[in-house]
């Protein structure tokens, strides 16, 4: 074998072996940069311009960045799960300052942000969809039933609720869902009436049963106003609870109907108050 | 004078045509309409919305990309390759060149936009299942077309004007300025001190307002433009471009070549 041809050899056989370890190298430098990133801590840094930032630098593809966003927002969710205080917020803020026409988003951070972040910032996000898209009645709708559900706060809930009912192509239900909360608000005579005039309109015969039911049940109410007075007229003050008026004669036992609430009076103002 | 309008613009047409670029923008936009497919999958029951909102930006992308590569180099190339050179010392107005280009580009961008445009609405359709909300989409693209014919002369001015760099830059800062108009909107009605408003509000009306081409963000929600509306765009569109026309012809006659 000549020189030439052993070092040609020697050349091919070091120029393989520099392949097979920088092939090495760079499969081990990847996996010591996986295991660097899995002992990261689990908060992944977002970054999130201002919505108005994002509204100004969008440059006529305001709707191509509001779907961007609103798919990113998905894969935040997917990725991250439903945590509290997490972006959520922000990135339907932005989606919907972007394209305010966007139903979807409303809905969306009507069902997550009550629970994950705060219900004003529901509400803030709501107020810009029912402005935007007036034919809405979804967007007040769960918004008012969150308010119920989560907060159990029926003003609110009876405001969104008002305003979803006047929409076009809004189902009978939240009528009596209006009459509902009305009564757990403490306003059972407007709320008799409302269920009254939900049972003498009505066509559907499972909402006039419904509707019977609770006026009822807002007679009991009415039945247990007029015992607390009576126990106010007596002992000087309101009752504690229902078994106050139990124990001093008023009533015989717990009314029937009322099982499933809970009856609160308020020893100072007398209120009665059913959740 | 038909005549050589028309001989100028087959030739930009043809010149354009050429152009690699073309092909890799209409590539781009046409990714763009297909990655709406799968985007669609992933967006939580809003796959119509998706498809339609990235088909129109794709379909516009691919307008201003031509405008920006191709149109700022229409009058350099024929400089740089000196048949410019051929040309001026014929019985030609240099005006006519400018319509000529002007006319040659639109062709090329009207038909890229039809072959886009196609493709866009097979994909509505296969998706949508019949052709309904056609019309306020064409509508959409169609202002869109008139924004782009109105850059186009942008893009003529600025390239008889400099290098194609920066004709470049200086239509992309046009339609910039031109679609961030609300801002200066914005300024106008806040600023109080007098004289800066009145310098806002000069720029204001100075620079073209190209937001009002955008009916892309409505007519996916099925609203389209009044058609007094429409009439303004285009009136608009006319006596700015035919302002740029002027201030074009004006720089090509004093440019010495």
């Amino acid at each position: 074998m000549k020189i030439s041809e052993a070092r040609k050899i020697i050349w091919r056989m070091a120029l393989f072996a520099c392949f097979i370890i920088a092939s090495g190298t760079f499969i081990y430098a990847q996996i010591a940069y996986n295991s660097l990133r899995a002992h990261r801590t689990q908060a992944r840094q977002v970054f999130l311009p201002s919505s108005d930032v994002v509204g100004l630098f969008s440059f006529g593809f305001k709707n191509f960045f509001a779907d961007m966003f609103w798919i990113q927002s998905i894969q935040y969710i997917v990725t991250e799960g439903l945590l509290k205080d997490s972006y959520m917020a922000e990135y339907f803020d932005i989606v919907t300052t972007l394209d305010p026409y966007f139903e979807y988003p409303y809905l969306v951070s009507n069902i997550l942000l009550p629970r994950y972040a705060t219900i004003q910032d529901a509400q803030r996000l709501s107020d810009r969809g029912i402005q935007f898209i007036p034919s809405s009645w979804q967007i007040p709708f769960y918004l008012g039933v969150q308010y119920h559900v989560v907060e159990r706060d029926y003003a609110n809930a009876l405001r969104y609720l008002r305003i979803a009912e006047k929409r076009p192509d809004a189902p009978p239900i939240i009528r009596s869902l209006i009459a509902s909360y009305t009564v757990r608000s403490g306003d059972i005579e407007s709320g008799k009436a409302l269920y009254e005039a939900l049972r003498d309109t009505s066509e559907n015969e499972y909402t006039r049963q419904v509707a019977d039911a609770w006026i009822r049940q807002i007679s009991i109410l009415e039945s247990l106003r007029a015992a607390t007075l009576l126990y106010k007229e007596r002992y000087g003050s309101y009752p504690a609870d229902m078994r106050a008026l139990i124990r001093a004669g008023f009533l015989d036992e717990v009314p029937e109907g009322l099982e499933n609430f809970t009856i609160s009076i308020d020893p100072v103002s007398g209120f009665i108050q059913m959740r | 004078m038909k005549n050589r309008i028309l001989a100028i613009a087959i030739n930009a047409f043809k010149e354009s045509m050429r152009d690699r670029i073309l092909f890799a923008v209409l590539l781009f936009a046409l990714f763009i309409i297909a990655s709406s497919l799968f985007l669609g999958t992933i967006s939580f029951d809003q796959e119509q919305k998706i498809i339609k909102d990235f088909g129109l930006t794709a379909i516009f992308l691919l307008q201003i990309f031509i405008i920006v590569f191709v149109g700022a180099n229409l009058v350099y190339k024929e400089v740089e390759r000196r048949t410019f050179f051929m040309i001026l010392p014929k019985p030609i107005n240099r005006a006519e060149v400018i319509v000529g280009k002007w006319l040659g580009l639109g062709t090329t961008i009207f038909l890229m936009t039809v072959l886009s445009s196609a493709i866009f609405f097979i994909i509505v359709g296969l998706k949508n299942g019949d052709a309904g909300g056609f019309g306020p989409l064409a509508l959409a693209i169609a202002v869109g077309y008139i924004e782009s014919l109105l850059l186009i002369m942008v893009s003529i001015l600025f390239s008889a004007l400099t290098s194609p760099v920066l004709a470049s830059v200086y239509t992309i800062s046009i339609f910039l300025i031109g679609h961030s108009s609300s801002l200066l909107l914005t300024i106008i009605q806040k600023e109080p001190n007098v004289i800066l408003k009145t310098a806002v509000s000069f720029l204001y009306y100075i620079f073209p307002n190209l937001e009002k081409f955008n009916i892309r963000n409505g007519v996916i929600y099925g609203v389209v433009p009044a058609t007094e509306q429409l009439w303004w765009i285009v009136v608009y569109a006319v006596a700015y471009g035919i302002v740029l026309f002027i201030a074009a012809k004006i720089i090509f006659e004093k440019r010495e070549f």
